[in-house]
């Protein structure tokens, strides 16, 4: 009973955003979920149609890590990723990588100095 | 008060520094230690507005992780600096600018 009760808390932990919501906060944030959409839409819509699939393609080459970000923002030049926190988390992630190669290579050298002594 | 720093284990490496001031030990940062510093900062923004995606909080999310990794790269960035300094890991560098000073 324990057992099954606790599957279905994980379960439902799972397939939802991580939040257990009772059946009002469901319909209020699908309510919320929509206003923001129709919000995006009409913005979209205000700065004019242009192509901005081509913006969140430049950006998606530099840092893998990124991909799947929904990109809603129209971009005034095309090739140029105009979404701030994505440009931030490629950078982030940039920086990681370079610091971690930088980390293993310099603590790597201290190793094989060692070594020689 | 007992404000005494004996540690149980002797430090195997010449000691610099019994009780280095935070000042002292934060100047005593070495390159590693900045890349220790800027690699978990990094992994944590990443991280932070990885997660940030889904529940749409990119911004406010990748700023905590920011901070969850500042503060985690500092404290072991200033681990590894005192514990040079102490003499408790591998201190070639301390022990060569200590020597030069004298």
């Amino acid at each position: 009973m324990a057992a099954r009760n606790a599957f279905r808390y994980v379960s439902r932990r799972l397939s939802s955003s991580g939040k257990v919501l009772s059946e009002e906060e469901k319909a209020a944030e699908n309510v919320y979920i929509k206003k923001m959409e129709k919000e995006k839409l009409e913005k979209l819509a205000r700065k004019g149609p242009k192509p901005e699939d081509q913006a969140a393609a430049g950006a998606g080459g530099a840092g893998s890590v990124a991909d799947g970000a929904a990109s809603a923002q129209a971009s005034s030049t095309p090739g140029v990723s105009n979404d701030k926190y994505r440009n931030y988390g490629v950078l982030a992630g940039l920086v990681t990588a370079v610091g971690a190669f930088g980390w293993y290579s310099l603590s790597k050298d201290k190793k094989a100095e060692e070594v020689q002594d | 008060m007992n404000t005494d720093i004996t540690a149980s284990e002797k430090p195997e490496y010449p000691v610099v520094d019994r009780n280095p001031a935070f000042t002292k030990t934060v100047a005593n940062f070495n390159t590693l230690d900045y890349l220790r510093l800027t690699t978990i900062t990094g992994i944590s923004v990443t991280v932070g507005y990885l997660s940030g995606i889904r529940p749409g909080i990119r911004g406010p999310s990748m700023v905590t992780g920011g901070l969850i990794g500042l503060m985690g790269g500092f404290m072991y960035a200033y681990q590894n600096s005192a514990g040079r300094l102490m003499g408790f890991f591998p201190n070639e560098g301390e022990v060569a600018k200590a020597k030069y000073k004298i």
